[in-house]
């Protein structure tokens, strides 16, 4: 029944394209997930996701053709500043993000409400939060441009592995033996930001931090060195991911909702298979 | 030549002086030791030495042509790293990142640096341990193997001994002795156990309340009457 | 161990910046989305309220046999029935009609929905709507429909809110220079 289900379903493109690009999404956005999280930066993927948020009301008032062309760079920037220049600033992290992500979500809002020609501004609005179904209903250009930053991500992941694992794990270290830690900082703020952009398609803007968060973290309480944490939070977000929009599609809940949901009871599992294990692996 | 030289120097936060009319010099072979009351600076001093922030005024001259990847460093425990998921074995391999390209991995004389260093701590059989759940003493000198990968000259140690029970803290300093002694490297390390800098440095540089109080040969140190008055102090305490 | 992961990452660099820059060109080579709900038939009229004659008869006896699977009774083939589909299915169904609506032409749709009307003062007519909405309930897509044969407005439609089914195929139309798509309805039932 439910095989016959989603054989019929896997007629329709728009899943095939959904579970693509989910997966690809998921993927990349699992990479950085235990630099975030050890860095304490958990809440920059919450901050910049509102940023986003921002920018795609004013993109919505434009009337541009390719949101994305003006989220990604406006995201980026906002990470970059966050990130990169977060230690000297006067207002410290946590504040500064707050201010930041709180400050665009309202002036968004604001400026839709004024400006937005949309009949159905609340479903908007709340489409673009919860994500309820974006990933399903992305244009071909999006779908494509989704591919090619999924790629770029991981690529860029694979070249620098060691030095973000290097900055990571000690700034100062990495500076003094000469690394570039500035750079690769940079570096790791646009890569966030871009995945802030692409996730936003895959669950909405308010529940990226869990889908960036949550693989990371499952996988800490089981493996124990930054190779195996970082495979297997890939391999938990790949396949919460594929679980969450298979079973969103069946039931008919909320995709970006369901991904989550997954990926906190995956997290959960892993909590008690780490009690169990005492962290052996 | 001496392989670094501060000329003058006066140290600080945002233009706030610590320190001030600092000159000395280290020449290969050298182990120096900075000590000094909590807050007197050694801690800038040697970010000041790793051009991690700018003097206030004065200048840091390296000679024997020394680079900043050639230089070690073992700082203190970060907040990060004890919960940071990774092994004994990647945890040293990242000293050898300033000698490397780009890529996900390390190359086989980089893996056979990281592995006769572990061998040299006496680590090689912890490599596949998680890092955060070692000792204290273990995780120091996983830190100083990672820091040992990363130097070719100069090592400099900030407080190598904190927070280790005093089995560790004389392994510890004879690690440093050795490495000091038989691989040539040049070690500065910042310590406020005055007995042991005593022990084991060939050169001492005290700093007090705003101003380097000595800077010498560890006899003249010892003999002095700053060394006296401090080595008797810290005896009558232990 | 080297020489692989170069030519991989090579690769993934390309296929990323290739994809990064493709257009919507290869939006055109899609495959319909049609053709594979083809031949499903629901029994979901027999407690229907029929509100007019039309094929609707026909359709409840189809009805009757309630089997999935089996081709259509005569004259009412489906090409896609929407009411088979979860409701996020629908949704973004729906949302790739309008938005590649080419691919849709001439197909006869089935689909389930809150019946609207909006009476444009100007035109001095009545438009149609089924309205769809996502899972969330807070987006809405409206499809346009027009019924066809001989009903009046408003005697013979339902009352606004019903829950309705409409049968029908996808047609574009011209009206004050702008074209719009709507579906020609041959079936309406109230449920």
């Amino acid at each position: 029944m439910i095989i016959e289900k989603l054989s019929l379903y896997f007629q329709f493109p728009f899943v095939r394209y959904a579970l693509i690009v989910g997966v690809l999404i998921s993927l990349s956005s699992s990479l950085l997930g235990v630099t975030l999280v050890l860095k304490r930066f958990s809440f920059i993927g919450d901050g910049l996701s509102h940023v986003a948020f921002g920018a795609i009301a004013i993109a919505t008032i434009l009337n541009l053709s390719n949101n994305m062309l003006l989220v990604v760079p406006v995201t980026v920037l906002c990470g970059i500043l966050l990130l990169a220049t977060g230690q000297h600033t006067k207002i410290k992290g946590d504040a500064a993000i707050a201010l930041l992500s709180v400050g665009s979500l309202a002036i968004g809002y604001l400026l839709l409400n004024l400006f937005s020609a949309s009949a159905n501004l609340a479903g908007d609005v709340c489409a673009t939060l919860f994500g309820s179904t974006a990933i399903l209903t992305l244009t071909m250009t999006e779908v494509w441009l989704c591919i090619g930053m999924s790629l770029v991500v991981i690529a860029v992941f694979l070249l620098f592995y060691r030095q973000i694992f290097a900055v990571t794990f000690d700034e100062t270290f990495a500076k003094a033996t000469g690394i570039k830690a500035n750079i690769y900082n940079l570096l790791i703020a646009v890569v966030i930001a871009v995945i802030i952009v692409l996730a936003m398609n895959l669950v909405g803007s308010l529940l990226i931090s869990a889908l960036v968060i949550c693989p990371a973290l499952s996988a800490m309480r089981v493996f124990k060195s930054f190779k195996s944490v970082t495979l297997c939070s890939v391999v938990i977000s790949v396949v919460c991911t594929a679980l969450g929009i298979l079973i969103a599609i069946l039931a008919g809940t909320p995709v970006g909702a369901t991904i989550v949901a997954v990926d906190i009871a995956t997290f959960g599992m892993f909590s008690i298979i780490g009690r169990l294990t005492g962290g052996r692996l | 030549m001496a392989l670094l030289t501060c000329q003058d120097l006066a140290l600080g936060y945002e233009g706030k002086k610590v320190v001030e009319d600092l000159s000395f010099s280290v020449d290969p072979g050298d182990y120096l030791c900075i000590v000094g009351e909590n807050g007197s600076g050694k801690s800038t001093l040697i970010k000041t030495l790793l051009k991690l922030m700018p003097p206030v005024k004065g200048q840091i001259l390296t000679g024997d042509g020394l680079k900043q990847n050639e230089i070690g460093y073992l700082p203190q425990q970060t907040e990060v790293q004890k919960d940071f998921p990774a092994s004994v074995k990647e945890v040293v391999l990242s000293g050898c990142l300033n000698r490397s390209g780009l890529g996900p991995f390390y190359n086989q004389a980089e893996k056979r640096l990281a592995f006769a260093n572990m061998e040299k701590l006496g680590i090689a059989n912890l490599a596949k341990r998680c890092y955060r759940e070692l000792s204290g003493g273990q995780q120091q000198r996983v830190l100083l193997a990672r820091a040992l990968c990363a130097t070719r000259k100069l090592l400099l140690l900030d407080e190598p001994v904190a927070g280790l029970d005093p089995k560790a803290t004389a392994d510890m300093y004879q690690l440093i002795e050795k490495i000091n002694a038989n691989d040539g490297i040049t070690v500065i390390m910042i310590s406020h156990d005055i007995a042991a800098a005593a022990k084991y440095a060939s050169h001492i540089l005290h700093i007090g309340h705003q101003k380097p109080l000595f800077c010498g040969k560890k006899a003249d140190y010892v003999a002095s009457d700053l060394g006296k008055a401090f080595c008797l102090a810290k005896g009558e305490e232990a | 161990m080297k020489k692989p992961f170069w030519s991989i990452l090579v690769l993934l660099l390309l296929i990323g910046l290739l994809g990064g820059c493709a257009t919507s060109e290869s939006a055109a080579e899609k495959s319909t989305a049609g053709d594979a709900a083809g031949e499903t038939v629901p029994g979901n009229t027999a407690a229907g309220d029929t509100v007019t004659g039309g094929t609707a008869a026909g359709d409840a006896a189809a009805g009757g046999a309630a089997a999935e699977n089996q081709p259509a009774a005569a004259g009412s083939a489906i090409d896609l029935d929407l009411t088979q589909l979860s409701s996020i299915m629908v949704y973004s169904e729906v949302f790739s009609m309008m938005e590649r609506p080419e691919e849709y032409m001439d197909k006869t749709i089935k689909m389930a929905g809150l019946y609207s009307c909006f009476y444009d003062e100007t035109t001095e007519s009545a438009y149609h709507f089924v309205i769809i909405e996502d899972a969330l309930a807070c987006c809405q897509q409206g499809i346009e429909f027009i019924w066809q044969g001989d009903h009046a407005y408003p005697q013979d439609y339902p009352e606004e809110g019903f829950m309705i089914e409409v049968v029908g195929a996808l047609q574009i139309y011209e009206e004050s220079d702008r074209e719009y798509y709507r579906l020609a309805a041959t079936e309406l039932t109230v449920k």
